[in-house]
């Protein structure tokens, strides 16, 4: 009677009551997936990197500004804002940012934000579509404010997020398992005839492992579970690489009809969000690791991947940041020690990508920041 | 020789009958080392047991011809396989490493070497599996391990457990059926069961409890387990896995049990799948019953959504206050029922300390619905400056068009035609209806009638009193006192102040965060008079009312030029989201308060279910 421990207590009553007191006892231990419990607040400890950033990308109002692209606006651009914000412990910045976000995002009848906002155009919303990869990010940043300072509208925020989230953006029961749409409108099988189209890229591993903290009753491991399947199976041309939207009509991902057969800005943040949510296994890394060891100094290519070569090649030193975090998650590489200041010319997008990839790897793989 | 019999005394390998994805022909190692342990040392009982546990665990498997035959590399390893046996892994290491000082041409046998590994490899994975590393055991995990460990229970459970979690649930059933098929162990069996309950879906575990045997009497060996097989079979409605009823004779046991033991765990569920199927008086009763049995947090929702389908709107109201602090969907649901209550059609008077509550709420939570409700109420009991205030606070937490055209009626009853101008001229483009007041002054017809001190059609006498005492009960607090009714300009409304330039950019914040008046060199606003004028077509926005005579609008930031037929965000949700089911099922008869319990939390069951599976 004492080889299992139920056993033992079946005397007691029930024998599942008791596996269920005990797997409870540990679900707060660690959550799904691997090290998913571990809290955004304080990872980015660079605070001279982060004031540089928030100098050259974020306006006194709290807008993130695109400055590669019209000075433009992107729900993901202030999702990246307050996440950095929460990792350099910086409340009146998430605040500010955060601030704005709702102030001029929020104009749809739901909790999604407006995707596109551009300042000198009449009326500023571009359009009323919402971006998944957005609105996962801004209810992710609400989720580790809420855990980070003590005040419940952040929490009420995450959770009318997460719920919309839940119901209008996921389609948990396919029989390719649980897809993301990319957006509320336009990208199911009924809106397009190789549909549904996906965006791999919006499939935010660390954003689902800390969703359920604030929307229990779904089901946010599926999106792991059929994200990583996506992601191994999305492997287009000599390069394996995957397509910035993939098509599912046929059960199986193809390059999507419309867009580029590339490997391009989208989907470099996929190998970003594997490593940040503690994915770094070598069957997730290492065809991007092989592309990019062939990089020699021309810079950071962005794949055509019918030929498997690079289709242009990008100057911007920051995008190094996310192979230094994939050599780190699947080899231990050390974070190269460049990366960890900004490079003072970057753009908004590789400098944002460059302090996520720093903090991810504070939060995920501290020994390769340690010399 | 030698290297012959060792290898011949660990890699005898089998054709043994297999279970589930475990395909029967394939070929799997079985462990003969202590067979041919024994063996070596003539034990002959021994080596019998061994041999009836290995045929009963392989049952293709048979004894080898030279069981008896066989030298074993007596005094070479020996030491060693005896640390092996007792689990010492450090100690074997370290003796190892010991003996290679004093023999540097010796080393272990492949064999030792394989097996130290697999046990390594099963250490790792228990290990990971405290810290709910499921994927990274799911990596570890193999056939071969498994066959090398086929009837270590616990190693069995817990990889069944990690593939489950990694979306490779046929072969964590594999997993479960072949321990029923082998182990002999009731006890054993049963946690099987058990642990079959807590990873996989309830169609998968029924599957599993047809392997079982039966008693003396004909009963199923697992009928000791029927309260945690009915637990898996709420559990599994309530996650909407089956639609069908639980069976009544099961229910009822449990009830049994539930009213007669102290846990509160069976008495929530009991409640959850009460509230599931619609029997409010029986989720009431086990919602409370939980309550007085120290309910995990999340009960209180149960009980407030069950108070609120019951009509019973004050009771569900003061446990979804009461619990505000530690249920956030209490929080919310509070938030979501005064907002039906203060934007009804005809406006309810409502007590001082009530409305209190809710601005106390709307103020914690930051939140844009509860202000433009605190505004629609205000501005239909005519308190137009405070309306303003509230709509404010809204525009600047969710600037949705009816928060945006709260604000615009409010501030043309303020008679403030500057802030007027600015805020439709803003949202032209995007709100139809907001574009619309501009031509056109629409805020005595919208909100309804004004009920109030500015009320037009004068009550008669007899109804005065009443009326006041009921105007006085809906002073709407107001939270900024920013704008009164006095100084208001008296321009009137001109449509020439249309198109005008204004500041694209909704400058409100609410509380007005510091650091706001922080400098940035980016993005400077460009100057009002270089702004466009004419606006342009918004994806997914309806025609603008101006479009009606012949204006047009520029192109979409994505060459679109025609007005969408119907506003994308009203449209259908995609096909095989939960949003678009719930469109399919609302009852289109629904009363108001049931529909405001399904659009706020349908689903607040299966929150506890998911953890129940755990």
């Amino acid at each position: 009677m004492t080889k299992y421990p139920f056993v033992t207590m079946q005397a007691l009553g029930s024998l599942f009551a008791l596996a269920f007191v005990m797997l409870i006892m540990t679900a707060n231990v660690a959550a799904e997936p691997v090290g998913g419990e571990v809290p955004l607040h304080g990872m980015l400890q660079q605070k001279d990197a982060w004031h540089a950033y928030k100098a050259r990308f974020v306006t006194a109002q709290g807008r993130v500004v695109d400055t590669a692209n019209g000075l433009v606006s992107h729900s993901e651009g202030q999702g990246y804002g307050m996440l950095l914000a929460v990792a350099a412990d910086d409340r009146a910045s998430f605040e500010r940012i955060w601030g704005w976000t709702r102030a001029n995002l929020f104009i749809r009848n739901d909790e999604l934000a407006a995707w596109r906002w551009e300042p000198d155009k009449r009326p500023a919303v571009a359009d009323v579509n919402n971006a998944s990869d957005g609105d996962l990010l801004i209810a992710w940043a609400l989720v580790e404010a809420a855990a980070a300072w003590p005040d419940p509208s952040y929490r009420v925020a995450a959770r009318r997020m997460a719920l919309d989230i839940g119901r209008k953006l996921v389609m948990f029961k396919t029989p390719m398992g649980s897809l993301l749409l990319p957006g509320a409108s336009g990208f199911a099988a009924e809106n397009r005839p190789d549909g549904p189209v996906l965006n791999l890229s919006y499939y935010v591993f660390p954003a689902f492992a800390r969703l359920p903290l604030v929307a229990p009753e779904f089901d946010w491991n599926s999106l792991v579970t059929t994200g990583l399947r996506l992601i191994e199976s999305a492997h287009f041309g000599p390069a394996k690489l995957p397509s910035d939207w993939v098509a599912l009509k046929s059960g199986q991902p193809h390059p999507a009809a419309g867009f580029p057969a590339e490997f391009s800005y989208n989907a470099i943040r996929i190998p970003l969000y594997l490593a940040w949510a503690g994915f770094d296994q070598p069957r997730y890394h290492f065809s991007f690791l092989q592309m990019w060891g062939k990089r020699g100094s021309r810079g950071f290519p962005l794949v055509d991947l019918a030929k498997g070569q690079a289709a242009a090649w990008v100057e911007e030193a920051s995008y190094e940041g996310i192979p230094a975090l994939s050599a780190c998650a699947m080899k231990g590489s050390s974070f190269p020690s460049y990366l960890r200041s900004p490079q003072a010319l970057d753009h908004y997008y590789p400098a944002t990508l460059q302090l996520l990839a720093l903090t991810a790897a504070r939060m995920r793989y501290p020994s390769c920041l340690k010399d | 020789m030698l290297e012959r019999l060792i290898s011949s005394r660990a890699r005898s390998v089998a054709l043994v009958l297999c279970f589930g994805s475990l395909s029967c022909a394939q070929a799997q190692e079985v462990d003969e080392s202590a067979l041919r342990y024994y063996a070596a040392q003539g034990q002959t009982q021994r080596v019998e047991a061994e041999a009836r546990r290995l045929s009963g665990l392989f049952p293709g498997w048979s004894m080898p011809e030279d069981i008896w035959s066989a030298r074993l590399p007596m005094g070479d390893e020996e030491s060693l396989w005896a640390l092996y046996a007792a689990d010492d892994l450090g100690g074997l290491k370290r003796a190892i490493a010991q003996r290679q000082t004093m023999e540097p041409s010796w080393r272990p046998s492949d064999d030792l070497l394989r097996k130290i590994k697999r046990k390594e490899v099963r250490e790792q994975i228990l290990s990971k599996a405290t810290k709910a590393q499921w994927f990274a055991i799911c990596d570890l995990a193999s056939e071969r391990l498994m066959g090398g460990f086929a009837d270590d229970a616990a190693l069995s459970w817990t990889i069944a457990e990690a593939y489950a979690r990694c979306d490779r649930k046929a072969e964590a059933q594999s997993i479960f059926s072949r321990l029923l098929q082998r182990s002999t162990d009731l006890n054993e069996r049963r946690v099987t069961i058990l642990k079959a309950l807590g990873a996989l879906p309830m169609a998968d575990v029924e599957q599993l409890l047809e392997i079982g045997r039966k008693t003396a009497t004909g009963a199923s060996e697992f009928s000791e387990l029927a309260n945690d097989l009915t637990r898996g079979r709420i559990a599994a409605i309530l996650q909407g896995e089956r639609e069908d009823s639980i069976d009544a004779a099961q229910l009822t046991e449990f009830e049994t049990y539930a009213e007669a033991s102290k846990e509160r765990g069976a008495v929530e569920l009991l409640a959850w799948l009460a509230l599931h199927e619609n029997r409010l008086e029986s989720a009431l009763k086990w919602f409370q019953v939980a309550r007085a049995r120290g309910a995990d947090p999340v009960s209180a929702h149960g009980l407030a959504q069950t108070l609120l389908r019951l009509g019973k709107l004050r009771e569900a109201e003061d446990v979804a206050f009461n619990s505000r602090e530690t249920v956030t969907a209490n929080m919310i649901l509070f938030i979501d029922m005064f907002e039906s209550q203060l934007t009804k059609a005809t406006l309810q008077p409502i007590e001082p300390n009530r409305l209190l509550r809710y601005v106390k709420v709307t103020l914690e939570a930051r939140s844009g619905e509860g202000a433009q409700a605190l505004g629609w109420y205000a501005y239909k009991s005519c308190q137009f400056a405070t309306a303003l205030d509230w709509f404010r606070r809204a525009s600047a937490w969710l600037p949705r068009e009816t928060t945006i055209l709260g604000q615009a009626v409010s501030l043309q009853r303020l008679k403030k035609q500057r802030d007027f101008m600015e805020l439709v001229n803003r949202y032209d483009g995007l709100f139809p209806t907001v574009v619309g007041l501009a031509f056109k002054d629409e805020s005595e017809a919208i909100g309804g009638s004004c009920v109030g001190p500015d009320n037009r059609a004068q009550p008669r006498s007899s109804e005065v009193a009443s009326l006041r005492e009921k105007i006085s009960m809906m002073q709407v607090p107001q939270p900024g006192n920013v704008y009164d009714q006095t100084g208001a300009s008296n321009h009137s409304l001109k449509a020439k102040d249309f198109p005008i330039a204004v500041a694209s950019e909704n400058p409100l914040r609410f509380p007005d965060p510091a650091g706001s008046k922080a400098k940035s060199v980016v993005a400077r606003p460009q100057d009002l008079d270089q702004r466009p004028l004419i606006a342009r077509r918004v994806s997914g926005v309806v025609a603008m009312p101006y479009e009606q005579s012949g204006l047009k609008l520029s192109p979409s930031w994505n060459g679109e030029s025609v007005p969408s037929a119907a506003s994308t965000v009203d449209s259908a949700p995609a096909q095989g989201t939960l949003a678009s089911q719930a469109v399919r099922n609302l009852p289109s008869a629904a009363s108001a308060s049931a529909m405001l319990a399904n659009s706020v939390d349908v689903i607040g069951g299966q929150a506890v279910a998911q953890r129940l599976k755990r």
